[in-house]
């Protein structure tokens, strides 16, 4: 993509000095590439980002045109600002759950510390465990809150990959990356349907096992089910592990294969085509060579806003995660000295809990990424 | 999951209940032995009921329908460079009128050119030149244009 920003100008450059026979105008590109944007079908990317507006993604098909222009740029300090103020409210929405955790553990500690004098051991068992009971309760609803939007985050990735791979996989094909196309169809379907069942049907539902278990597990000395929490981690860190090994090595090794194909293919058919002047600099000569330049350029132009979109729209709920992740950790640290360890545990247990639900969006993120990433990447050097 | 789920958590309070409720001694140790297997079976029991042989992966690919319309747009505008480039290449010949190019998407959405048509309407034999079969000579110059067969190029 920067590759063809800077050309561009260098087009205006060096043509001037040249015979203006077979030159193409910058003209000409931009004027093809508002042709085909009429041609290309973006209804339904429009309307999704309709039904899941945000501060930052709203401009996506504006930006599109600037980002084909030469004309995008981000503005890094309202960015930063944006992040910052996500911090600072998911900590304020936070901290009403917090604060009445710590009053808990503090009631909990005291009554530890006069048990046998003022409390006989029993009751205080059963007064530790109504505690436990009560801190159960407050963080259930927060954590159900962030595995529901968890989930629906996973689902909207999954969804925008179905609208967004169509239109990147046509301009593909408008360019000549048929090849390509071959190969990163079956990377979109697994993407958007396999891997994304797996994470919201399999690891997320273990995720919340997990947790429920590590927590039950510090009711009472007698009920002893950590291994089993234990067990759910191992087994959602071999999924996630092997799945992105496998598609990684699926989608890198054709990838790069498919590209040099394309790319020598097409190159090995326009030089037994035309017996005329060789390309200066992979400047354009041929009329259709135009059209493929504007797809390309089209293809690149979506492709990043797209990637800009979608890290839009998971920040939010993103941030959320991390803050009461890390709330939770420091809470857990901070009732230590003088609250029962099982409290502590029950805090450190949650929050490592949450941490997963991070892993999950950021793996479904990461893919899509990689998917759109080599895409772009991949049939650019057709022409 | 909801219900197996809810079951483990009822036998967990159950079991610290009861180890609160009922004083220590013999009965105490029993029911919490009693308990802790009642226990590892709901857990387990889930676990005998999956069905592996029911498993397939058939639906677990999504259909992505590419844009129609707008890859028939540029293979339209690829066919016109096409046929510019024929023209260009047969305006030597005084007897040429005009040339069609057909072509195809095939499922793999290849552009597949089907029949190109040379009509050479205007052709005149001149009696005092020496006759040249020139359908094979516009044959020979399509096909540096274009790569197809030579059986897919017609002259009319």
């Amino acid at each position: 993509m920067k590759k063809f920003i800077i050309l561009i100008p260098l087009f205006f450059i060096i043509f001037n000095f040249i015979s203006p026979i077979n030159i193409v105008h910058a003209d000409a590109l931009t004027d093809n590439i508002t042709e085909q944007l009429g041609k290309i079908d973006l209804s339904e990317l429009k309307e999704f980002i309709e039904n899941n507006s945000n501060n930052f993604g709203d401009g996506l098909i504006i930006n599109l045109e600037k980002m084909i222009k030469g004309e995008f740029s981000l503005d890094f300090n309202s960015v930063f600002q944006y992040i910052l103020n996500l911090f600072i409210n998911s900590s304020k929405n936070s901290l009403p759950i917090l604060i009445s955790i710590f009053a808990i553990a503090i009631f909990c500690g005291l009554v530890e510390s006069f048990k046998g004098s003022f409390f006989s051991n029993e009751i205080s068992s059963v007064i530790f465990f109504v505690g436990i009971i009560g801190v159960l309760l407050l963080f259930s609803t927060q954590i159900y809150d962030l595995y529901d939007k968890t989930l629906y985050l996973i689902n909207s990735i999954s969804t925008f990959n179905q609208i967004v791979s169509p239109i990147l996989l046509s301009l593909m094909i408008a360019s000549g990356g048929n090849v390509s196309v071959g190969v990163f169809k079956p990377s979109v379907f697994i993407l958007s349907g396999l891997i994304t069942q797996i994470i919201v049907n399999v690891v997320m539902p273990l995720v919340l096992l997990s947790c429920i278990f590590s927590v039950m597990n510090e009711f009472s000395d007698s009920v002893r089910i950590k291994r089993f929490s234990n067990f759910f981690n191992s087994l959602i860190k071999w999924i996630i592990g092997l799945t992105i090994t496998v598609f990684g090595l699926f989608v890198t090794v054709q990838g790069i294969a498919s590209a040099t194909f394309d790319g020598i293919s097409i190159k090995a058919v326009k030089y037994a085509i035309s017996n005329s002047i060789p390309l200066i600099g992979g400047f354009l000569k041929d009329g259709f060579d135009v059209v493929v330049a504007g797809s390309v350029l089209i293809k690149n132009a979506i492709g990043a806003s797209s990637l800009i979109y979608i890290f839009s729209l998971l920040l939010s709920p993103l941030i959320e995660i991390i803050v009461f992740s890390l709330l939770l950790k420091f809470l857990s640290a901070l009732i230590e000295p003088f609250a029962n360890q099982k409290l502590c545990n029950v805090c450190a247990e949650a929050s490592k809990s949450v941490t997963y639900f991070l892993v999950c969006v950021l793996f479904v993120f990461f893919l899509f990424f990689i998917v759109v990433l080599l895409i772009i990447f991949s049939a650019n050097y057709i022409i | 999951m909801r219900e197996w789920v809810i079951s483990v958590f009822s036998l967990v309070m159950i079991s610290v209940l009861s180890g609160y409720i009922i004083p220590e001694g013999k009965l105490n140790g029993f029911l919490k032995g009693l308990f802790s297997i009642i226990i590892s079976i709901a857990i387990v029991s889930p676990v005998l009921k999956i069905d592996f042989s029911n498993f397939s992966f058939e639906n677990a690919t999504v259909e992505i329908p590419f844009q129609k319309n707008y890859i028939e747009f540029i293979f339209d505008k690829k066919t016109e460079y096409i046929k510019e480039n024929v023209e260009k290449v047969l305006e030597g010949y005084d007897c040429f009128e005009s040339v069609t190019i057909e072509y195809e998407i095939d499922k793999f959405y290849n552009y597949v050119i089907k029949k190109v048509v040379v009509d050479l309407n205007n052709s005149v034999i001149n009696s005092n030149e020496e006759h040249i079969d020139i359908i094979e000579d516009v044959k020979e110059k399509v096909l540096e244009c274009v790569q197809i067969d030579k059986e897919l190029i017609k002259v009319v």
